[in-house]
């Protein structure tokens, strides 16, 4: 009888901690498909935009693509503004640039 | 435009459908994105808040070339905020600090590690003989990891034998801990962020949380944008685009939220809106000391006085609370505070209340966190899946660490306290010392911690983590007091220079975040694990590395006798843990998991604590039981806490109330954020935020400066009158992350008696045209 005692303890604890690990294993770690299905970094918003806007405001146009405007490619969610951060304004920069080449031009 | 919420839905909807289909036309980014071929990837929480979103971490040629919010998150699912999409530059900014410095001839002088730590080590040594113990200290942070919380607190309460630890969690935090631990006699909360996504009842109190808790607000979003019904109302003293997108908006003057939460009691006792049952089973009255100071004076000491009181007496007490009376204090209307209370108490609704620093941040934030509970214990309204109060946690890990280790002058890990020799003989046990080294007193909180140091009782204090020298309150004092020599020695361990570095007499290039192995713990309990993934810039080390080299010097290396650091302290922090309610899980169960939230017993993580059928210590039958509340037979407490006045209220002089806080793109003192040129792009400078009709009686516009002014200091500012935020009357906002704009030096440096917790949201200014 004391014979098996051993082996069988050891059966019983390998399945002990089997389990747990199993308890804890969150599947096989895949971070880089993970990433693959990662959504994008959200692009800066490259307009002025109003400082009391949210989601209803900038979904005037982003709902359906008004006046240019590009749609998401996620889901609507509506508090856009917590990702979408206020960028450099394009017109701003288009101006920049202008006066960058009229400058270089001079010399 | 005027979209109504029905259109918005079905067009949404189609809008969804569409895009998918047609593919329609992306986003152009701003610039050309990261080639994220051949990366590596690894999980970690987030750097910043207390929400603790999982993101995703790729690194190429030992550098950090991406972050992405990580899909399987169950706390963010794939979505971060503005802040958390640039971790990957937040650590690259061009003034790393890679060499340790030393002061020499009121020039920063690069020095070796050993030069360094020898001389600490020396002052360290210097000031014990001298002085005593209790004359240095560490001052840490909600932003520590576990492990560096872990080795602060051993090695100052079990090694030099001082209880001079304190974390920057006394100034955002402490308020809701001691609320929780007079209510429930055990730090931290019972639901979890499943709450968000299940209940249909949000009442949001002083929290902003569209800007300051962004992915979960996107949650109660999401949850309207599902189920109609759903409701968030935002209790403010200004209006933020959190009530923007609320569905109803009321502001109350400052310090009333005492009085309104009160009120809503007193309508639910009078209409006899409360669970009966409920409170019979589950709930004693208390009432404490009343007009109990605001902690001005150095050394202000208090101490309560809880007495047991009847369901009779506490009615007699909410007499006072009548909607007439709560509504001429807070300028709340009537009818408002009637609707309110009967949504609370609505049987058919599944209520939660959510805050932060509002509650927090105040002279009686102890007792606002046990008001707000009490309506909740009122009503029966808690333990239950999609209703809870909900107290949200600001940095990454306070509750981890901070709270959970215990690096406070009056804590031991596990809720367990100094003044305890229970406890005190437990930790000696865990730790192999005589139990004698841990001191049975308490010395001072953070803003005394600071006085003592102006005072010169105490000489050396170490710096980690946190910037103090720009968020205290009171802040021109505590600057003066750092630099006044005479023996005083200031080191700051950090990983750029800040306002606190500036005052500093040695400068450690630190790690941060993913330069070095950790676990944070967020607010909703749940331990998140990461590995190190790069190496830190130049000589830049880990501060548990630091804490340990001091240790060994000063012969307190036996302390850390681990080989596999991180691991071996997790599997020793463990057991003061285990059998508490708090239980962890073994290391390599982070290391796996998106974190689990605790109290992990056989592998299974505990949403709802207290409750049947989820916290695996509430037996068959008890249904919910407070357990942890020996001392009342696992019953909850509902405390009289009466309305009392802010420390400093407007007056004829200084008749406006100052409000402090943050934005969205940056966060707390804006080191890390406000070297991330896209986020300073996005918001640059603090502003004064004011009343257009307060602006115009001062011959203010939109833009122009503006000088603001309180007893203690003066600052000149750009004054916005339609920003984001927008002030109410008789009240200004000024953001603290502004490092050339030191709004702390305006603030009063007031706390709870209770909790020691500053009140950054309350003090009087004047304006003026600059």
């Amino acid at each position: 009888m004391q014979r098996y005692l051993l082996p069988l303890a050891a059966v019983a604890l390998s399945v002990l901690m089997l389990s747990t690990a199993l308890a804890y294993a969150d599947d096989d770690e895949d971070f880089e498909t993970d990433a693959a299905y990662a959504e994008g970094n959200p692009p800066m918003v490259p307009h002025r935009m109003e400082p009391g806007a949210t989601g209803d405001a900038c979904l005037v146009c982003h709902l359906e693509g008004k006046n240019g405007a590009p749609l998401s490619p996620h889901a609507v969610r509506l508090d856009c503004v917590q990702c979408h951060a206020q960028g450099e304004i394009k017109e701003k920069k288009r101006a920049a640039a202008k006066k960058k080449k009229k400058q270089k031009e001079a010399e | 435009m005027d979209l109504s919420r029905r259109d918005f839905i079905k067009t949404a909807a189609a809008a969804a459908a569409l895009a998918a289909a047609a593919g329609g036309k992306f986003a152009e980014t701003a610039e050309a994105a990261p080639d994220t071929s051949g990366l590596k990837w690894g999980k970690a929480p987030c750097r910043f808040c207390g929400t603790g979103c999982g993101v995703l971490v790729g690194v190429k040629d030992g550098k950090i070339v991406a972050t992405k919010g990580d899909p399987k998150a169950p706390v963010n699912k794939g979505l971060n905020c503005i802040k958390g999409y640039f971790l990957s530059k937040v650590l690259n900014g061009k003034d790393r600090l890679t060499k340790p410095l030393i002061r020499k001839g009121g020039k920063m002088i690069e020095a070796s590690w050993d030069e360094a730590l020898d001389l600490i080590a020396a002052k360290f040594r210097e000031s014990i003989d001298r002085n005593g113990p209790d004359s240095v200290a560490i001052y840490g942070s909600g932003q520590w990891t576990v492990f560096e919380g872990y080795a602060a607190a051993k090695l100052f309460k079990g090694g030099i034998g001082t209880n001079n630890i304190e974390p920057n969690a006394r100034l955002c935090m402490a308020s809701a801990v001691t609320g929780f631990m007079t209510t429930f006699a055990s730090d931290e909360p019972m639901g979890c962020y499943d709450d968000l996504d299940v209940g249909d009842t949000y009442f949001l109190w002083g929290a902003n949380m569209a800007e300051c808790h962004p992915v979960l607000f996107s949650r109660l979003i999401e949850n309207r944008l599902k189920n109609p019904e759903v409701k968030i109302i935002d209790f403010g003293t200004r209006h933020t685009r959190t009530s923007q997108m609320a569905d109803q908006y009321i502001k109350f003057t400052p310090q009333t939220d005492l009085a309104l939460l009160n009120g809503i009691a007193h309508i639910i006792v009078r209409d006899k809106l409360y669970d009966e049952n409920f409170i019979n089973q589950h709930a004693v009255f208390k009432k404490g000391k009343t007009n109990i100071g605001y902690g001005l004076e150095d050394k202000f000491k208090f101490a309560d006085d809880p007495k047991p009181i009847t369901f009779d007496e506490y009615k007699e007490f909410l007499k006072t609370y009548t909607p007439e009376y709560v509504s001429g204090l807070s300028g709340v209307p009537v009818r408002t505070i009637e609707e309110v209370a009967r949504l609370y108490a609505d049987k058919e609704r599944k209520v939660n209340s959510l805050w932060t620093m509002g509650f927090n941040q105040h002279v009686r934030g102890t007792w606002a966190n046990n008001l707000v509970y009490n309506i909740h214990l009122l009503t029966g309204k808690i333990c239950k899946p999609g209703e809870n109060p909900m107290s949200l946690t600001g940095q990454p890990s306070a509750c981890g660490t901070t709270r959970e280790v215990g690096t406070f002058t009056h804590r031991l890990p596990a809720d367990m306290v100094v003044t305890n020799p229970e406890h005190r003989e437990k930790a000696a046990k865990i730790w192999g010392i005589d139990p004698k080294k841990i001191p049975d007193k308490p010395t001072y909180s953070a803003t005394e911690m600071f006085r003592a140091l102006d005072r010169g009782d105490i000489k050396v204090v170490w710096v980690q983590v946190t910037n103090p020298f720009q968020s205290l309150p009171n802040l021109s004092r505590y600057r003066k007091g750092a630099r006044k020599g005479d023996g005083r020695f200031v080191i700051v361990s950090d990983i750029y220079p800040t306002r606190s570095t500036e005052l500093a007499d040695v400068i450690l290039p630190s790690a941060s975040w993913v330069e070095k192995e950790g676990v944070f713990g967020n607010a909703e309990r749940r331990t998140q694990q990461w590995f190190k993934m790069v190496d830190p810039p130049g000589e830049a080390r880990n501060d548990l590395w630091q804490t340990i080299e001091l240790a060994k010097r000063l012969g307190y290396g036996s302390l850390f006798p681990y080989k596999y650091v991180e691991k071996e302290m997790w599997e020793e922090y463990r057991l003061f843990n285990a059998g508490q309610g708090k239980d962890l899980a073994p290391y390599e169960a982070y290391t796996k998991a998106r974190g689990l939230r605790w109290p992990v017993v056989n592998g299974k993580e505990t949403l709802y604590r207290y409750a049947e059928g989820h916290d695996p210590y509430v037996k068959p039958g008890e249904g919910i039981k407070f357990y942890k509340n020996k001392k009342d037979d696992g019953k909850a407490v509902i405390w009289a806490r009466p309305y009392e006045p802010a420390a400093e209220a407007p007056d004829r002089q200084y008749p406006f109330w100052l409000c402090t806080g943050r934005v969205l793109e940056h966060w707390h003192t804006g080191t890390m954020t406000g070297r991330v040129p896209e986020l300073k792009r996005a918001y640059g400078a603090a502003v004064c935020e004011i009343h257009p009709e307060d602006a115009k009686k001062l011959g203010v516009k939109q833009g122009e400066k503006v000088k603001v002014s309180s007893r203690r200091g003066s600052i000149v500012l750009t004054a916005d009158l339609r920003g984001r935020g927008k002030a109410e009357k008789g009240n200004v906002f000024v953001a603290f992350f502004d490092e050339n704009k030191l709004i702390n030096e305006l603030c009063i440096d007031a706390y709870c008696p209770i909790s020691g917790e500053p009140d950054f949201k309350k003090c009087a200014v004047k304006l003026e045209k600059a």
